[in-house]
This record gives C-alpha cells, structure tokens and sequence, in this order.
C-alpha cells in the first residue's frame, strides 16, 4: 500500500493538508498552479519535509513525524519526471540512464540501460548530450531514467507527458504512478483515480469520469472549468411528480425534484458546458428552453465554445456549429437531467 | 647584475599550494554546508588574511613558503567555498535533486554532478585567487628584500609577476564568461 498524509505550511498563505492513497495504476492531480501540486510531490520524494504526516510507500514507512523517521530522498526508491527538464547536462542520454542504474552490478547495468533504451525509442539519441536530442527524445529519456532503477512510486510532474509515453512507463513498472497535470482529456483516459487540489486541500476524488460529471461542490465546478454556474432560489417543489422550479435572474428551469430544501432557498447550481443543447429560431419548445444572444463563438481543436448572454456557455462539435452558424436566434436547452444541485 | 627573480618563485609556490589547497577542500565543504545556516560567515573572505600575508613576507627573518601557502589558503578557501555555493545555487535545483532521487549519496551527487556543472566559475575563481595570492606574496617578497639590503626593488621581477597576475586574471575572466547558461 502507498498512502501519504501531508501537512506542510508555505508562507504567506499555502497550507497544505492532504491524505491520500495511491493504489497501483495512474492516480491524476488535478489543481491550479501554486494550489500545492509539486509540493506534494517534492514531499513525497524527500526533497522538502513535511511539518506532519506520515508517507508510507509499498508498506515501508519512509516518513513519519510523530515517530521522528525521515528517510533521504535517495532511500525512498521514487522515480521522479520533473516539470522542467533535468537531464544532467553534461553526461550523454545513455550516462543519464547508466548514472540511474549505478545500484546494479556492471553487467546488468548495461543491459537495462540498452533494454532501456530500445523500449523508449531512444537507440539513435543515446550517445548525445542531452540539447543535442529533441525535446521527445529528451522527455523520453527523463521517463525512462525515472523508472530504470524499478522505483516504488513514480512521481511525474506536469512536464507534457502524453497518453503513450504513460503507457510505456506503466510497461516498464508497475508502481503505483502520481500525475500532475492540466490536461483533463489525459485523466480520463489515463487515471483510475483523480484528486482535486485546491490551496492545499483535497476537493474531491473519485474516478475522473465521475469527478467530471459530478462535482461536489461549487469550487470544484469552478475548479473544473467547465460548467455553467448559476446562484438561484427554490421557486416551488412537488416530491409527487419528482420535480423543482429555480428561478435565475434572467429565467427559470425545472429540474427533479431537490431534496432538503424549501422554497426560498439559495442554491447552485452547475451544468456541463458540453451537455447543454443549442437549436435554431426563437420559439421556445420545451419547459428549459431560453432564448438567448449569441455574444462570441470560439473554435477549438474538435468543438466550437458558444458564450451565450446571461454568462450561458455551451460546447457543441465543429460539425454541429457548422450547420447552424447562420442562426439568426438561438435557443440554449437545459436536459433536466444535466442539471446539478450543488 | 642579473635580476633575482627568487621571490618571483617562492611567490608562485606559495600562491600554487594555496590554490591546490583551496580547490581541493573548498567545493566540497561549500556543498556540504550549502544549507547549513552558519554557512554564510564560514564563507566570508577574510580581510585580514591578505594583510597577514603580506606582513609575513615582509617581516619573516625565516620565510617558509609553505607557511605563507597556508597563511594565503585563510584568504582562498573562503573565497573558493563562496565561490562554489554561488555556482551550485546558479544551477536548476532540479539536478541535484534528481540524483539524490536516483539513489546517488551526496559525496556521488557532488563528484558525478555539482563538481562538473561548477567546474568552470569554480577554475574561475580558482585563477583569481591564485593571482591574488602570487600577487600579494610576490610584491611583498621584492619589497621587504630591497628595503634589507636598502637598494631600489628590481623592476623586471615586478614586472613578472604583475604580468603573471594579469594573465591569471584575464584567465579567470574567460573562463567566467564561459560558466552560464545552465
């Protein structure tokens, strides 16, 4: 088992506490920067020393205030990909990955630096000095340095790591694997788990798709970036046909019925900004349709972003705002069912 | 009369030991204390080792060039050690930390890693000090000879080892300019 439980103040104002276990697989860390996302990591690897806590990995206690045990970062077997590069500079790819596996007899050495080596498609690279090679043989090279020694844990930084490069490093070991990283697509595909940080607490965790689907709170929706958030007031509520009236500043939407409030309450609410729907024309067809300006559209690599008035945002697919681009109105649907009471 | 260019030479030696002294202890023991909190004043040049020096090779009856390397190495070790921390903290941290993540111990993680990347600001400081040492040696050696036997220094030793001091220090300036961008 991998579990750390961290306590650490960082002046003037970051104070991180946090427990988590890291099962074996991708655990993700999802957070804004200086929301204390390296620090964890530098925790972790014993490069900084938490105030508290306890860090456990694969069942060896490396830290452990109350006990007073703080192993070096050289005994805590944790393969560490930095977010700026650190290649040793002078030393060429294959001395990288040769001064990495210096715990093996000689013979042994070589041969994991070449399997090494072949694995990250590094035969060509090898003999140059790190600026000699390209950014993705140098990103491959950091990985495969990283995991050369079979740590125990492997920390990645946000340093752009892709989904195939992950997949080699989890080829190569089979330690459980902390990632940070901006890139929400690459948790989902990527992650069982998903930890959300925010100014050093844990917002939320659980698996991504649901974290993304579901968020627990209004920081998380926040956090997350990608949901309409609205304040509101409860306007009526009728248990018997499983359904709620909201009324916003600028309209109302009926959403199943919410529990544990009464009417006159404030609530939030979030949908995601990809399952809101758009249709053409001015006519409102169903109880959660609003009519609304069309204020900018932005392309993105696979979708359109529509921000709508009232702060309305929705994603639709590039073929989708294709086809109606030319709308002289729109009309923005809320599906009842993406409608979350926060 | 042929010039005596033997202070020229015991100057050297001295300035030589000094320097070998000073390289050989100073950026170990300037990683070893970087994050020590009395580091700072172990690193301060002491002022007072350059006038030491320079009044024991005008008064010494029996000048001993080793003791006037050790008298000079008071003033080189401090500065190589300062030296050696500034060059450690110039580059990214990230190096040393990832060595220490690779299982290396800090004697490993200084010789494989610190000790390469310092390599040229540490020779840098390495030729300043000895010309100021060979400098400050030499100058006082001439001095204190001409003012035993009461006749005007000689003007070529001077000349010497002023020309060695310049060129050491033009040295240390290029191999300064060379040191950044890590």
């Amino acid at each position: 088992m991998t579990h750390a439980r961290l306590g650490k103040k960082i002046p003037p104002s970051l104070s991180l506490d946090v427990e988590f276990d890291l099962p074996p697989g991708v655990t993700a860390l999802y957070g804004r920067p200086g929301s204390g996302r390296t620090l964890i990591l530098d925790l972790l690897a014993g490069f900084t020393t938490p105030a508290s806590g306890r860090i456990l990995v694969d069942d060896a206690i490396v830290f452990d205030a109350a006990a007073r045990v703080n192993l070096p970062a050289r005994r805590r077997h944790c393969g560490f990909l930095f977010q700026r590069e650190a290649l040793f500079p002078h030393l060429t790819i294959r001395q990288n990955l040769a001064f990495a596996a210096a715990g093996w007899p000689r013979l042994e050495r070589h041969r994991r630096v070449a399997d090494m080596l072949e694995r990250f498609d590094l035969a060509e690279s090898g003999d140059r000095l790190p600026r000699e090679a390209p950014a993705e043989a140098r990103l491959r090279a950091a990985a495969a340095r990283a995991v050369i020694g079979q740590p125990k844990l492997v920390l990645i930084d946000d340093c752009g790591i892709g989904e195939s490069l992950l997949a080699r490093i989890r080829a190569v070991s089979q330690a459980p694997i902390l990632l940070v990283t901006d890139d929400l697509d690459l948790c989902c595909t990527a992650a069982s788990q998903l930890l959300l940080l925010d100014n050093g607490r844990i917002l939320q965790r659980g698996a991504p798709l649901e974290v993304l689907d579901q968020p627990d709170s209004v920081e998380v929706a926040r956090l997350l970036g990608n949901f309409n958030l609205f304040e509101g007031a409860v306007a009526a509520l009728d248990p018997g046909r499983n359904s709620s009236r909201l009324d916003f500043e600028h309209f109302s939407l009926t959403c199943p019925y919410i529990r544990g409030h009464f009417r006159g309450d404030r609530v939030w609410i979030a949908v995601g900004i990809g399952r809101l729907l758009v249709h053409p024309g001015d006519e409102t067809r169903g109880p959660n349709w609003i009519t609304a300006a069309l204020v900018s559209a932005c392309e993105r690599s696979r979708s359109v972003r529509l921000e709508f008035a009232y702060g309305i945002t929705a994603e639709i697919s590039r073929e989708e705002f294709a086809r109606q681009k030319d709308n002289k109105s729109w009309q923005v649907e809320f599906p009842p069912a993406a409608i979350r009471i926060l | 009369m042929a010039a005596d260019w033997s202070p020229v030479w015991l100057a050297l030696r001295a300035a030589a030991l000094a320097t070998v002294l000073a390289l050989a202890l100073g950026p170990w023991l300037a990683f070893l204390s970087r994050r020590h909190p009395a580091a700072p004043l172990v690193r301060l040049p002491l002022g007072v080792s350059s006038s030491l020096l320079i009044a024991y090779c005008l008064l010494a009856a029996d000048f001993r060039w080793v003791l006037a390397a050790l008298v000079a190495s008071a003033f080189s070790l401090p500065y190589l050690m300062r030296a050696s921390a500034a060059a450690y903290d110039s580059f990214r941290p990230e190096y040393l930390n990832a060595a220490r993540g690779l299982g290396a111990s800090e004697w490993r993680v200084f010789w494989r890693i610190a000790r390469p990347l310092a390599l040229r600001p540490v020779l840098s400081a390495a030729s300043f000090v000895l010309a100021s040492a060979a400098a400050e040696c030499g100058v006082a050696l001439i001095l204190a000879r001409s003012l035993r036997t009461s006749t005007p220094p000689p003007a070529a030793p001077l000349a010497g080892i002023v020309a060695i001091a310049l060129a050491m220090h033009y040295l240390g300036i290029r191999l300064d300019r060379g040191s950044h961008g890590l």
